[in-house]
């Protein structure tokens, strides 16, 4: 479970860097135009110019986007292999028992960066992931299905609600699951601040962060949801 | 801290699909599965890092190819040069069908009879293919997805790139697809960039003298070895440069080493610079149609004389543009023949003109697709 949470979000983390590179290229460009204006302007610099060229811009725009990704994975995707689940007898003897409730009630009172951020991106995240276990469900199943096995038309619809199944099934069993790993981590991390009489702002500051706009950029593709239904 | 009444048969499933999932849609798992197979001693399937960020398509070699390589890898300039004639995207087509695998050209051939054609033995019937197909998947993508990975596979991913609202260019095309389809999308890719790029015209009249090829060189100011990545067009101060195909400006502006400068995005991969320019007639953003003039020639920037540097790059890879100057189809440009390359100056920068024949060159030059009819070369 804890590795099928890890993959889920990294799946959604992927998803949202995917969406981001292009626009890092465009800003590594910017840097490169205005790079080479500078170095262009002294005869001893003149030959660096241009020695960075539309290749290696698009690679140093990439390696960023991939630091990107794996920055997120090892900051915000990472705590989801901490996940543990334990049976109802022990859950009925314990202490202390956190429940969305409990946790809620405790970001309601004291919010911080990471309590609010984290749950929320790693929803975002999750979905994302489980629309891209829905579409490789769904395009896996028409390529094996198509052809000799059945009709076009019938793997097509087939390999839909296979896909629609599929992300059904991640959301429900993954999805949830996720958040609440994400916001008992938030929490935690943040309580044991507290304990050392610290403020629990900065905590998973950079990792907020980070992945917040990856988060946004996702969620502005969330029309792609609808194509399940379409 | 959880309740487990949940964990059972779906929690394992969908764990599994999250798990199959990453290992063929992240870095992370592409890194996990290189692993496996070097353990394995098996060879990966896994595309480079990188790749996972382009969709696999018009630059996927890039990452793995050196780059100093000028033609996408499995293609030779000379392979390019001796296409037949045929209309562009035909040509591109043509080309890297002839180094598929026989399964695949099998393949494509069937796909042809239902178009009833009879073979693809020439770039004019993979042309004529591809322009019926379209018709029925809605784009050049679609139809050159479809020659390759099969009509089903190609209506499927258009069918799912417009669900998802999106315009079906190859890019999307390629996520719609599970990642054992790369084969089919890397031919796909490089037929269109190859297509788009057969289709680029001349900047300035077509017999105008090649004052420095493309390749290595020592550099006239510099005085070192480097890659001249366009060809030096030589041509009067103030001559029109018009653009050699439809597209967006990425950039125009001006820089001490490549002067008044305009960046053409073509799209499907291809891109054409022009610098050294006196004066830029259009603004990064606007659109641009083939032939309209974007610039003014001549002699801004680190230049020894007026000149125009030409530049054409392919899946963000310089090529000599020279390589794509191959006959034209009779209802394109007329045939133009390649000019002979010139060595390169030797010393210092090339005399000034006199005024009097620069501006006759000059409105000889404007003429583009017309050769100048007292001049073939810029008089020394």
């Amino acid at each position: 479970m804890p590795l099928g949470l890890f993959a889920l979000v990294a799946v959604g983390v992927h998803a949202a860097a995917d969406l981001v590179d292009d626009r890092v290229l465009v800003l590594i460009d910017a840097l490169d135009a205005w790079a080479d204006g500078l170095l262009a302007r002294s005869e001893t610099t003149a030959a660096w110019v241009d020695r960075i060229g539309p290749l290696q811009r698009t690679m140093i725009a990439r390696f960023i986007a991939l630091g990107w990704e794996l920055s997120v994975d090892l900051l915000v995707v990472f705590p989801q292999l901490g996940y543990s689940e334990a049976d109802e007898a022990e859950a009925r003897f314990s202490f202390r028992r956190e429940t969305w409730r409990t946790l809620l009630e405790r970001v309601n009172r004291t919010p911080t960066p990471a309590r609010l951020v984290r749950p929320f991106v790693t929803a975002i995240f999750s979905a994302g992931g489980a629309y891209a276990v829905a579409r490789l469900v769904e395009s896996t199943l028409f390529v094996a299905l198509q052809g000799d096995v059945a009709p076009p038309a019938v793997a097509e619809g087939l390999a839909r609600a296979f896909g629609g199944v599929a992300m059904v099934l991640v959301l429900a069993s993954h999805g949830w699951r996720a958040v609440l790993r994400a916001l008992e981590h938030a929490d935690a991390a943040c309580e044991a601040r507290v304990k050392q009489a610290k403020s629990p702002w900065p905590v998973g500051l950079w990792g907020s962060v980070l992945s917040f706009p990856l988060a946004v950029a996702l969620l502005l593709e969330a029309q792609n949801l609808l194509a399940l239904v379409r | 801290m959880f309740r487990s009444n949940s964990r059972g048969l779906f929690d394992f499933l969908a764990a599994a699909l999250c798990l199959w999932a990453a290992a063929w849609h992240t870095p992370v798992g592409a890194l996990v599965r290189g692993g496996v197979a070097k353990i394995s001693g098996r060879s990966s399937e896994g595309r480079p890092l990188l790749a996972y960020f382009s969709g696999g398509v018009y630059d996927a070699r890039e990452v793995e190819v050196p780059a100093t390589h000028v033609i996408p890898e499995g293609l030779s300039p000379e392979v390019l040069a001796i296409v037949p004639p045929g209309t562009a995207l035909g040509r591109g087509a043509w080309a890297v069908l002839q180094r598929q695998p026989p399964a695949m050209r099998s393949a494509a051939d069937t796909f042809a009879q239902r178009y009833q054609l009879t073979s693809l033995a020439t770039p004019d019937d993979v042309a004529t293919l591809v322009s019926r197909a379209k018709a029925d998947f809605v784009t050049d993508e679609g139809a050159v997805l479809a020659l390759f990975a099969g009509p089903e596979l190609a209506r499927y991913a258009v069918a799912r790139a417009q669900a998802e609202g999106r315009a079906p260019t190859l890019e999307v095309l390629s996520r719609q697809l599970p990642p054992g389809s790369t084969a089919f999308f890397e031919a796909a890719s490089q037929s269109l960039m190859f297509g788009t790029a057969y289709a680029l015209s001349w900047p300035v009249a077509p017999m105008t003298r090649v004052s420095s090829p493309f390749g290595y060189r020592t550099h006239p100011t510099l005085r070192t070895q480097q890659l001249h990545t366009g060809v030096d067009l030589s041509v009067p101060e103030g001559t029109h440069v018009k653009v050699v195909a439809d597209g967006v400006v990425k950039r125009a502006s001006e820089d001490a080493v490549n002067g008044r400068v305009v960046i053409i995005d073509h799209g499907r991969g291809v891109t054409t610079a022009y610098c050294h320019n006196s004066r830029l007639l259009v603004t990064t953003g606007e659109k641009v149609t083939a032939g309209q003039v974007i610039s003014e020639s001549g002699n801004t920037g680190r230049s020894t004389g007026p000149h125009l540097h030409y530049q054409v790059e392919l899946g963000r890879r310089p090529v000599d543009p020279f390589v794509f100057r191959g006959r034209k189809a009779s209802s394109e440009l007329p045939d133009v023949p390649v000019p002979p390359l010139v060595p390169k100056p030797t010393t210092g920068a090339p005399p000034a003109l006199p005024p009097g024949p620069s501006k006759a060159l000059k409105a000889a030059f404007d003429a583009v697709g017309e050769r100048p009819d007292d001049a073939t070369e810029v008089p020394p």
